[in-house]
């Protein structure tokens, strides 16, 4: 099967999750009973205003057919506006998304750096102190509340120790930010070759991007350890002991064959990153899609809410469909599999 | 040449407790040490009116956010309420939302899982494909997107977590179903003219759901934390409620100015009891793992 | 002089029970034997009697909880039980090499099949990739393989059951081995192809003058391909003796049966005494472990029996054999 023929499958596939994701936003309003008329009209409004913002929100035709108005403005890139300050949000989306994709960036990044080689020294010592170590650290790293670790760190290294900036936002509140370019202060400061941004940009990420990989590295050490026994113990392994093949060389034969398990372990995971990367930005107030949108969520501006939602959801649609096609080029036996 | 000498089977002692926790700590230390964390909290919640020194919603005015000392052992609030008896207290809240959230979501996803399961045609494809829909969306964020949608009570937190985990049922057992459904007792139930109803509840239920009883040490792991984090966020649970998200919360406003002891210690009690339950979830995954059993033969 | 004496070989499952019990699978019990230069031993036994467990434990291969307890295995000379892993990968694969069964699942599925021969060269001698390469290629060739400069850049996914095996007998005698190890090479494979495989590796354990240890359950593959054949049954040795003899005039009752089952005499009346149940290897019987469907027990088989020597090279672990 050639690449195209594979996408094209693949796509078809996607069709009818996307009608899933919307109907789940749509519900999401309907399930709030909230009217935004009230909101959207403002305290003056007459009965005859109110009957005219209605109606332009289409409130007052049935259920069906305000779900394919919704399905056809999301088709026509509109997504409303806030209730609360009557901002475009997919323009909200556009200034945001990026900043929230650094911290995930980073932090995923860094999560899978430690979390990998952890993962599969563990497995390599079975049921030794280092696995159980790690084992204990996976699971500690799964029972933390990444809220309560964000202010943990705040307070140990803001408050007491000094040694972190305060955790408002991405770069210390005395400094102008660099043009935009990618969205992200550190890479901008770097391309404008303004390094006090760069220092003060890179100091401001350090805790929630650790905050970040600690809990991403907690599930990646559970399944890349699994992934690895699981290899381990395949006869080809024992066969290569057999063989008398060295233990680095056998190590390095169970790390590629557990390189496509966990990296698409990773990516599924992507999809709980993103929310707490949420979680995240609300604690150091990062200011990305995460804070706007939990904010939303706290001040049941559900015109936000529907547009974060969706947001994630087809940022996981498009991470599991990279996945999927980069599965198919590396693995000799996709063939075999798709 | 080595020989290694092996204490006697013969000189085995009779059944007793202390042997049974023995040998299960010895196949997984894990599953034993976080049962045992579980049943202390449990406890705690049980015994929490006889044993906590304070009413936890009673403030103390002219002690507000007073350090840990002598008579506040974690110190009070920023209303003057003493953090030991909160944090004890919270057991109560963290039982009571995690264990009808898990039961709602087993009595919506094993029936689901075993019917699908034991079907297959339309109705399994159209579950499956649900449930793997669902997946794109981050739990967290739907959790709270939803509750904040359907209404701040209690009853919307546990029905929320309880219906939003039932999927993880449905996959656990719809497998399990899968790999019994052509074995040998399942056949003869068949032949022997047992209504389908009955094969699927009194044949394949207990056989199917050993999987699915390690998932629920998990869930209620994931169910506590949800429910804190859902109160954290200020939904779902109102604010002098002693649980430990909600009393985070408060804790948050004072971390950045060092009154640490509002937010930590409600913090501490969330994780020793999610890790509590996570351990003993993990363990009996081990316990329950074919491969694991088979090695240990 | 022996190239392989195993003696006294006790490999066991230890583990406990959830009432905290030591249990223990006693699964070789004091295996003895030795295999000259040049000469191929046949292993025979029914499932779980010990024979690829005798195969692992020679190499090295056990897994927790199998583990040797007791016992000596020693290869020229050298004593291999005990050994830490780099210095058995001194012999591994260079003097003793291995077929196993399930060919497919014994490759590993992300390298190209050639690049695999190559990195068992490379382990063990000191030559560059390009002669080990030619090597590879060579000794692809050499088991049959067509056209193996483009096998070389197979995937193991790409290969039939049979190829796949001619890559990994390629794989076992790169490194000249002095002994091989045969464990149900042929087991999946399809029959036609067995009867090559099992051709194949007889003609190059002769043209390299190596010595075998062939496992299999399949009478008819000891009996075309070996010299001597030891019978295997609840861990132990119960018979061992030239093929001719033990086929001529079996001595232990299980051999017996065994080769009374084989189609060719295979008879309708009665009950098979190999038909029943393999012994529990947690709680083996103290005396012969055959008691319970042996035809012809008696009291003193209750007690251990004596390895009962009839001919120089011949003899059987029973009490009712004479001397």
């Amino acid at each position: 099967m050639t690449l195209g023929r594979f996408l094209v499958r693949r796509l078809l596939l996607v069709v009818p999750l996307l009608v899933f994701i919307a109907f789940l936003n749509f519900m999401l309003v309907r399930i709030s009973g909230q009217d935004p008329t009230a909101l959207i009209a403002g305290p003056t409004a007459t009965g005859g205003e109110l009957a005219m913002v209605r109606a332009e929100l289409g409130l007052d035709r049935p259920l069906h057919e305000q779900f394919l108005v919704y399905i056809g403005n999301i088709l026509t890139w509109n997504l409303g506006q806030s209730w609360v300050n009557k901002r475009s949000v997919l323009n909200d989306i556009w200034l945001r998304l990026p900043i929230t994709l650094e911290l995930l960036f980073w932090g995923v990044g860094l999560g899978a750096l430690i979390g990998i080689p952890v993962g599969l020294r563990a497995a390599r010592h079975h049921d030794g102190r280092f696995d159980q170590l790690a084992r204990f650290l996976s699971l500690l790293g799964f029972s933390t509340p990444t809220y309560w670790l964000g202010l943990v760190m705040i307070l140990v290294f803001f408050y007491f120790l000094n040694w972190a900036p305060p955790a408002m936002g991405r770069i210390s509140l005395l400094m102008t930010a660099p043009p935009v370019v990618t969205g992200s202060y550190l890479l901008d400061g770097l391309i404008a070759q303004k390094w006090d941004v760069v220092q003060s940009a890179f100091a401001q990420l350090v805790l929630p991007v650790t905050a970040m990989a600690i809990v991403a590295a907690a599930p990646i050490i559970k399944q890349a350890r699994a992934i690895a026994l699981d290899v381990q113990g395949s006869e080809f392994v024992r066969s290569a002991q057999a063989a008398g093949l060295s233990g680095a060389v056998i190590r390095r034969m169970v790390a590629k064959n557990s390189a496509t398990p966990v990296i698409t372990f990773v990516g599924t995971e992507l999809t709980a990153l993103i929310g707490t990367a949420s979680v995240i930005e609300y604690i150091f107030s990062w200011g990305g899609l995460g804070q706007w949108g939990l904010q939303a969520i706290i001040q049941a501006d559900f015109m936000v809410v529907q547009g974060y939602v969706l947001t994630l959801a087809l940022f996981s649609v498009l991470v599991f469909l990279v996945i999927d096609v980069a599965v198919f080029l590396l693995e000799p036996r996709a063939e075999m599999h798709a | 040449m080595t020989a290694v000498s092996l204490p006697d089977i013969a000189a085995a002692p009779r059944f007793s407790l202390w042997n049974r926790l023995k040998g299960l700590s010895h196949r997984s230390a894990t599953a034993v040490i976080g049962g045992i964390i579980v049943a202390i909290f449990g406890l705690l919640s049980i015994v929490a009116p006889w044993i906590v020194p304070y009413d936890p919603i009673l403030p103390f005015t002219d002690k507000l956010l007073a350090p840990p000392s002598a008579e506040h052992w974690f110190g009070t609030d920023g209303n003057g309420m003493d953090v030991f008896s909160r944090v004890i207290y919270a057991t109560r809240y963290a039982f009571g939302i995690a264990i009808p959230a898990v039961l709602l979501s087993l009595a919506i996803g094993v029936p689901i899982g075993l019917w699908t399961g034991y079907r297959g045609g339309w109705a399994d494809e159209v579950t499956l494909r649900f449930s793997d829909a669902l997946r794109v969306f981050p739990l967290i964020i739907l959790s709270l997107a939803v509750v904040a949608a359907a209404g701040q009570s209690l009853i919307n937190v546990v029905l929320v977590i309880g219906i939003l985990d039932a999927p993880v049922f449905v996959r656990v057992v719809r497998a399990e179903v899968l790999q019994l459904r052509n074995s040998t007792f399942v056949e003869a139930a068949v032949a022997t003219g047992n209504p389908v109803r009955r094969i699927l509840f009194v044949h394949l239920m207990l056989n199917a759901t050993k999987g699915a009883m390690a998932q629920v040490a998990v869930r209620a792991a994931w169910a506590v934390r949800i429910t804190a984090t859902l109160a954290f966020f200020g939904v779902g649970i109102e604010v002098p409620t002693p649980e430990w998200g909600s009393m985070i919360r408060q804790g948050a406003e004072f971390m950045a100015t060092g009154q640490w002891w509002v937010g930590i210690f409600p913090g501490i009690a969330l994780i020793v009891m999610v890790l509590g339950l996570n351990m003993l979830g993990d363990g009996l995954q081990d316990l329950l793992d074919p491969r694991r059993r088979a090695s240990a033969r | 002089m022996s190239l392989l004496v195993v003696e006294d070989l006790h490999t066991h499952f230890v583990s406990r029970d959830l009432d905290n019990r030591v249990r223990t699978a006693k699964a070789l019990n004091s295996v003895s034997f030795a295999l000259a230069e040049g000469e191929v031993l046949g292993l025979v036994g029914e499932t779980g009697a010990g024979k690829s467990l005798t195969a692992f434990s020679i190499m090295g291969l056990l897994r927790p909880p199998a583990r040797i307890v007791q016992g000596s295995v020693r290869f020229a000379g050298q004593e291999l039980v005990g050994l830490a892993p780099e210095q058995l990968n001194a012999v591994r694969g260079a003097r003793i090499a291995m077929v196993g069964q399930n060919p497919r699942g014994a490759l590993d599925p992300l390298t190209r099949v050639g690049e695999q021969i190559v990195r068992v060269i490379l382990a063990h001698q000191a030559v560059s990739r390009e002669a080990a390469r030619a090597a590879a290629l060579e000794a692809m060739a050499r088991v049959g393989i067509p056209d193996p400069a483009r096998r070389f850049r197979s995937w193991p996914h790409e290969l039939s059951g049979g190829m796949a095996q001619r890559v990994l007998i390629a794989m076992a005698l790169v490194n000249r081995p002095t002994l091989l190890i045969a464990d149900e090479p042929t087991t999946g494979l399809d029959v036609t192809v067995q009867a090559q495989i099992l051709d194949l590796l007889r003609t190059l354990v002769r043209e390299m003058n190596m010595a075998a240890l062939v496992i299999t359950h399949d009478l008819g593959v000891v009996a075309h391909y070996c010299s001597r054949m030891a019978v295997m049954f609840a861990g132990r040795i119960i018979e061992m003796g030239p093929v001719e003899a033990v086929f001529g005039t079996p001595r232990h009752p299980y051999t017996q049966a065994l080769i009374a089952a084989t189609p060719e005499n295979l008879t309708l009346d009665g009950a098979s005494p190999l038909g029943g149940r393999p012994p529990d290897l947690f709680a083996l019987p103290p005396g012969c472990h055959y008691v319970d469907r042996c035809p012809i027990a008696t009291e003193a088989c209750n007690a251990l029996p004596p390895w009962r020597s009839v001919a120089a090279d011949h003899g059987a672990l029973c009490h009712r054999v004479e001397s």
